[in-house]
């Protein structure tokens, strides 16, 4: 059987959850979506279990991170994504509503690999979802280890 | 620098002449006026009353006048270009009358002697003409008299040329010391005045210029601050019009075999106006940064980069004949994207406000007018009414119904700003239903 494409979605507005999660079925990218709703969870699912030793959690195979997160901010959650060996090669994509040069700067500097400012038309954000979901899900190669 | 008088009297008109000079040239003429008039005067009396005195017989008088008055021009020599003329006029008036109440005197042999006079000139003389000239007139009453009793054997009972020289010392000397008092005490002051004046306008300047710094910061610090909550804002606001859009956009796709006609129109207004304000936004955004870019003014080829918007227009709308008229050479000094940004304004709205015509026509062209260049875009479209004009260029502002134009009034208002960055300046001028004109200069470096 086929592993699961799994994308995590760090996200903590309830309705832009909703539109994304829609975005990601209608796009039909990948089978599972797990949300982390604030910074530290993200850390949390990504890191939590494999550390107490407990059997080995499948990381995601993409992750879509919203830089306004509560508690650990998007940037912090991204350079501990980046410094740990486990999941530093794992495809992170900003998802913000701002454009701003800084948040921007930062985000490659932090080692993002992608940068899409959230369109408001829904269609154009399902379009952009889909396309974001095939290209680092389909035709991206990532190192297997 | 030492002035031609100065430096031919040498250390004797240093010490008899004050140091004043007129900055005002016309003053210094009148001065020079003044004392060649004087000096002359002083000639011919002094002249006058040595002649007298020969005259009389009395050559021992006549000869201590000729040295004081050999001082005394020599006092005028130097001080030629003082501001002391017109008291010097004064006291030789009272010196020159001597001689002619001598001679009134004698004739009607009244007892008035010339003693009061002189010492009447001296009083004059020290309030008016300052120490250096009592000096002067002191020294010649005193050789005067000194020599009169040597050669006059007849001095016998007459002792009014000792008391001349008493009355002239301690008059002179009294006079003499209140003089340079009052001189040294007006000039201390005045000192004090202008060091004050200068300690208190160096205190303004450089107050002046720390709040200058301050405020430059304090703006700088608004400015960044304004940018920054623009920033925020447009972010904040996006955020939950994404769910309003989103939300109308589930809503029909779930719900639409549900929801009857009129009710997925109102759903898809409702994400109408979501897409309308989320545009208003970024336009607004773009107008912030706009005040951020850094400007740098490098030659761009206008009439090239007007030509590649009209190709791009035409190609935008293949059903429309629009004739462009772009004078050929026009080369600005300006903004790379500022200027782009500007163009593509003024010729897209003028695409824009034209399209209802048959013979749309659309000219960009460059004049220079009181020295100055200035570029048009001109357009026989939909124009407008100058009643408004001043609401042009303010953001947000349109001067046609949403219906007729679309738009969301923030090109103009983008466009004047970059002018205005430029040292520049945009006016509008139009006429409903004949079309409008857009000048604009970009500076005098432009």
């Amino acid at each position: 059987m086929q592993r699961e494409v799994t994308i995590l979605l760090a996200e903590d507005n309830p309705e832009d959850e909703v539109i994304t999660v829609r975005a990601l079925k209608r796009s039909q990218v990948c089978d599972r979506v797990e949300i982390a709703r604030d910074g530290a969870e993200v850390l949390d699912q990504l890191f939590a279990e494999s550390a107490t030793g407990v059997a080995q959690k499948v990381l995601p195979d993409l992750i879509l991170l919203d830089l306004n997160l509560p508690k650990l901010s998007g940037f912090s959650v991204l350079s501990r994504i980046r410094q740990d060996e486990r999941t530093r090669f794992i495809p992170v994509v900003v998802l913000s509503s701002s454009a701003q040069e800084d948040d921007v700067k930062e985000s490659y500097r932090l080692g993002a690999n992608s940068y899409v400012r959230k369109p408001v038309d829904f269609e154009r954000f399902v379009d952009a979802v889909a396309h974001i979901g095939r290209y680092w899900l389909d035709i991206n190669q990532v190192p297997s280890g | 620098m030492e002035s031609f008088a100065e430096s031919q009297a040498g250390w004797w008109s240093r010490l008899i002449s004050p140091r004043v000079r007129h900055d005002d040239p016309g003053k210094q003429m009148n001065a020079r006026v003044v004392g060649a008039v004087s000096l002359s005067l002083v000639c011919i009396f002094s002249l006058a009353q040595v002649l007298l005195e020969i005259s009389d017989e009395n050559f021992e008088t006549s000869l201590g006048h000729m040295i004081g008055y050999a001082i005394m021009l020599g006092s005028f020599f130097a001080n030629r270009y003082g501001r002391y003329q017109f008291a010097a006029m004064a006291l030789v008036v009272m010196f020159g009358l001597v001689p002619i109440i001598r001679v009134v005197t004698e004739a009607t042999n009244s007892p008035v002697s010339t003693l009061g006079f002189t010492t009447l000139s001296l009083v004059l003389g020290g309030v008016l003409l300052s120490a250096r000239a009592i000096l002067a007139i002191a020294i010649a009453e005193i050789g005067a008299v000194a020599l009169t009793p040597r050669f006059n054997d007849a001095v016998a009972g007459d002792r009014s040329g000792y008391l001349d020289v008493l009355l002239v010392l301690v008059v002179g000397t009294v006079v003499s010391v209140f003089g340079v008092r009052h001189r040294a005490r007006v000039e201390r002051s005045r000192r004090a005045a202008i060091e004050e004046s200068e300690r208190r306008y160096r205190l303004l300047s450089e107050d002046l210029e720390e709040r200058v710094k301050e405020r430059t910061l304090e703006l700088a610090n608004t400015n960044r601050e304004l940018e920054s909550f623009a920033e925020s804002v447009s972010h904040d606001l996006r955020s939950p019009l994404m769910g309003v859009d989103g939300y109308a956009a589930i809503l029909a796709e779930d719900y639409g075999n549900v929801l009857d006609g009129d009710a997925m129109e109102k759903l898809s207004s409702i994400r109408g106006a979501a897409k309308r304000m989320s545009r208003l936004i970024d336009d607004l955004l773009k107008l912030s940064r706009m005040a951020r870019l850094p400007l740098a003014r490098t030659p761009q080829d206008m009439s090239g980069r007007c030509g590649a918007i009209a190709e791009d227009l035409r190609r935008s709308d293949p059903n429309r004949n629009v004739v462009f008229d772009i004078q050929p050479g026009i080369v600005v000094q300006a903004d790379e994207t500022l200027i782009g940004v500007v163009l593509d304004n003024l010729l897209r709205n003028a695409w824009k406000f034209s399209r209802n015509r048959e013979d749309a026509r659309i000219s960009v062209t460059k004049s220079i007018e009181g020295g100055m260049i200035v570029f048009r875009v001109s357009d026989n479209g939909a124009g407008f009414d100058m009643a408004y004009a001043e609401k042009l260029f303010e953001p947000f502002q349109r001067l046609h119904r949403q219906s007729e134009f679309e738009g969301h009034g923030v090109g103009l208002a983008s466009v004047e700003r970059i002018v205005k960055r430029h040292g520049g300046w945009i006016r509008g001028e139009g006429k409903p239903d004949e079309g409008a004109t857009f000048s604009f200069s970009l500076g005098s470096n432009s």
